[in-house]
């Protein structure tokens, strides 16, 4: 079940008319769990059955790991590797074997292997259960009822943000009261993703669709504005969609935390990470980056557990080879980067309030880097990504088509950017808005019309649903 | 209590203060002429005469309906005039005014305050449609010298030639200025509220547009029950049989076919397997096809020139854009250029 859809709302509405009803804590989770589980089942019913396995699988993994504190590391790796296997199956199972096959030069079949819907996202959500009970950074769920809400919790199942154990677990201790005030800054979050993914996300893909299925039609300059194109839709896809999450999560009085801070805005790799989604880079840095030995063990080893952690980021995209060059360049980058900081003997900026040139020409170049990365990320192909890069700059004629949309959605960002720049230290400017003020509710009244009337009616699907 | 009513009064004149500048809003990007259907005409419908149009979503134009209820500049005919036929093709609405086919024809031929080509256009006016009005066409402009049908695909069934065939006749009540008097007060006050609240109009645009996409994709999967090209090619053969037998001037087909982009970056025409039944068809009866396929093929070789799409839109798709009408009014230009006496 998609959040767009009739159904969906309506869905929602019964489920926080419910809420008001119960007050009660724990008839309220039972209410979410039961939510989540109809959500889930409207999306993919036939891997309902595993969603609930490997969420029991970690509650009891969890009790072995406080419980018998002498043999922990080893329950945790028999749930990781759990966790690992099922990914791997489902997700890796086609690209390990083909890729295997291709090298010792045997033909293989694929087989079809069906995506079960979020996989990506609840398997990381499992893994942060366990891993943050070993860590004692949480204390064990004796109830099962947390565990399985935890993982299976609706906004954020299909596509994230990936919530830490100990950022949501705590949160499920008190009754959830909805507020107007919840409501009123959960539903302009949502319509702020409505808007990103409907109007801005889908119009673009109108343009990026059309050159990427036949770049040789297209002149050098057009092929530019596609690669722009698909720097804006993937950031306002993605962004959109974990909007939508945080904004019904937020509704029902639940933080999932932030997914997005301006990528674009980024000065470093390093930056970039921090802005996009933060979610996963976090849970990496906490559940890989950090137990390689992050930083602690001296500067070839930093530098190899940074390159492994952003190498395998690449692959949770997805599983072709694609997706590992886009890792591993933006592992090279982040490690060249941190090389360079080394050297200056400086931290990387972390977002600085850096107002000089060279912070704004830091940003272009980190801004090119990223959007031609983001080619083999369309793609899915590295050859193609190739010949669509050399195409842009060889200055070669063909169709001229310089789409509207990306000119107007370009220029709504840097506006956007611009402010963040100088109100808030280069931060998301975007605060709801108190609907108690009259002309506060002409804007959400507006921009609630502009939605609809400038929605692009077609696809609907998120580009990292697929994940 | 007092706060309650307050908010809620708050609200309502929030809805109303929206209301006023989103209209004002969509006034400069989608506004269209109030639709009046009709029974009896050249086309099954007419646009609100003296009435305008801003388009917005494809492509970008402004135009006036004229006093007959159709999208041309001028009304007033001149000696031995040509009318073009079509659906939202010919109508234009997504370029500007004076770059649509038969604009570009009559400035070419120097016709400045009066038509030589006069376009008679309607969302939805396909060749089937055409063919259905064509006696009504024939009575209301009994002086053409020429009749242009625009048609940008050749797949009828034979159900829709057939009922084609069943005339719509021609009333002079429902043409243009006189037609308004004949609406009641209800139908003029939802055309006026069309016309002059292009929030509403972009709102049920929308809602339409959801409503079709829904329907599209639950019949998907329904395979149409094709006719054979045989019934086909007879059911063809009978509407121009009643074509050439109510006119007795040059009938004219102007076929644009649709256009794929390939991977390779070449251009192709999307052909089906009527296209040749329809061409002998046209033939058999003397009837003259422009047919756009080469032109479209070789501006494109030439120098990436497509006939179809917007910088708003998918390229190679959808209407025809400025330089597609520029190609149509190239190709037309000898077939329609009046003779010297």
């Amino acid at each position: 079940m998609s959040f767009i859809s009739i159904k969906f709302a309506l869905f929602l509405c019964v489920v926080i008319a419910l809420m008001c009803m119960i007050k009660d804590n724990r008839k309220q989770k039972i209410l979410l769990l039961i939510s989540s589980y109809v959500f889930y089942s409207m999306g993919d019913i036939r891997f309902l059955l595993l969603l609930i396995a490997v969420s029991g699988l970690m509650y009891f993994l969890g009790l072995r790991i406080d419980s018998d504190r002498l043999n922990a590391k080893k329950y945790l790796v028999l749930g990781v590797v759990v966790d690992v296997v099922v990914l791997g199956i489902f997700k890796y199972f086609n690209f390990f074997a083909e890729s295997f096959s291709n090298l010792l030069g045997i033909e293989y079949t694929a087989l079809n292997i069906i995506l079960p819907l979020g996989i990506s996202f609840y398997i990381f959500q499992s893994i942060s259960y366990i891993a943050d009970v070993y860590n004692h950074k949480i204390e064990v769920e004796k109830q099962p009822l947390n565990v399985l809400l935890y993982i299976g919790f609706f906004p954020q199942i299909v596509s994230g943000p990936i919530v830490k154990a100990h950022d949501f677990l705590p949160q499920l201790k008190n009754s959830h009261v909805i507020t107007w005030e919840n409501l009123s800054a959960g539903g302009q979050r949502f319509l702020i993703g409505l808007f990103k993914k409907k109007v801005i996300a889908d119009r673009l893909a109108v343009c990026v669709d059309a050159v990427y299925a036949a770049p040789e039609a297209y002149s050098s300059f057009s092929i530019l504005m596609a690669v722009i194109s698909y720097s804006l839709q993937i950031y306002y896809d993605f962004s959109g969609y974990s909007d939508m999450a945080i904004g019904i999560a937020t509704m029902m009085g639940f933080d999932l935390g932030e997914n997005f801070n301006l990528p674009y805005l980024a000065k470093n790799p390093s930056d970039f990470w921090r802005r996009w989604h933060i979610s996963l880079s976090s849970w990496f840095r906490d559940y890989v980056y950090f137990p390689l030995g992050g930083s602690r063990k001296g500067k070839l080893k930093t530098y190899t557990n940074l390159f492994i952690t952003m190498l395998l980021s690449g692959l949770w995209h997805g599983a072709s080879w694609a997706f590992v060059a886009w890792g591993a360049f933006h592992a090279l980058a982040s490690v060249v980067h941190k090389i360079f900081s080394d050297v200056r003997k400086k931290k990387p900026a972390k977002g600085a309030n850096d107002n000089s040139i060279a912070g704004f020409a830091a940003v272009v170049i980190n801004y090119i880097c990223v959007a031609l990365l983001w080619v083999p990320f369309r793609t899915n192909d590295i050859g193609k990504a190739v010949d669509i890069i050399r195409r842009m700059f060889s200055f070669k004629t063909g169709i001229h088509y310089i789409y509207d949309y990306t000119i107007v959605f370009v220029i709504i960002l840097l506006v956007i950017q611009v402010i963040a720049i100088l109100r808030n230290k280069w931060n998301n400017p975007i605060k709801p808005l108190d609907l108690g003020k009259f002309w506060n509710k002409v804007v959400v009244l507006c921009f609630i019309i502009l939605t609809f009337v400038f929605a692009y009616i077609g696809d609907t699907a998120f580009i990292y649903a697929q994940f | 209590m007092n706060k309650v009513f307050k908010q809620i009064g708050s609200w309502i004149l929030a809805i109303i203060v929206t209301v006023l500048i989103m209209n004002v809003v969509l006034a400069f990007y989608n506004r269209t002429a109030g639709w009046i259907d009709r029974s009896k005409g050249a086309t099954s419908a007419i646009l609100n005469p003296g009435s305008s149009i801003v388009f917005g979503t494809e492509g970008r134009g402004y135009h006036t309906v004229d006093k007959r209820g159709y999208v041309n500049n001028v009304d007033k005919l001149a000696d031995n005039y040509v009318v073009a036929i079509g659906a939202s093709h010919s109508q234009g609405k997504e370029v500007g005014t004076y770059e649509r086919y038969y604009d570009l024809l009559n400035s070419w031929l120097g016709y400045e305050d009066e038509a030589y080509v006069y376009c008679v256009s309607q969302d939805a006016n396909y060749f089937p449609s055409i063919v259905k009005g064509f006696s009504a066409l024939v009575e209301e402009f009994p002086d053409s010298s020429k009749i242009i049908i625009e048609t940008g695909k050749t797949t009828f069934t034979v159900k829709e030639l057939e009922k084609a065939l069943d005339q719509r006749g021609f009333d002079e009540k429902e043409t243009g200025e006189n037609i308004w008097n004949t609406l009641s007060f209800k139908r003029k006050l939802q055309i006026y509220l069309k016309e002059y609240s292009p929030l509403l109009y972009n709102v049920n645009s929308k809602l339409s547009e959801i409503q079709k996409i829904s329907k599209d994709n639950t019949a998907g999967n329904t395979a149409k029950k094709g006719d054979s090209l045989e019934d086909y090619e007879e059911a063809l053969r009978k509407t121009f049989e009643l074509m050439t037998s109510v006119y007795d001037g040059e009938i004219v087909i102007l076929f644009h076919p649709n256009v794929v982009i390939e991977e390779d970056g070449s251009l192709s025409i999307e052909e089906t397997d009527t296209d040749a039944v329809f061409m002998n068809v046209c033939d058999s009866y003397g009837v003259t096809v422009v047919n756009m396929a080469d032109k479209f093929i070789s501006e494109y070789e030439n120098d990436y020139t497509l006939p179809y799409g917007f910088s708003n839109s998918k390229p190679g798709s959808g209407h025809l854009n400025s330089d597609g009408h520029r190609m149509i009014a190239e190709e037309l230009m000898s077939v329609v250029r009046p003779e010297e006496n």
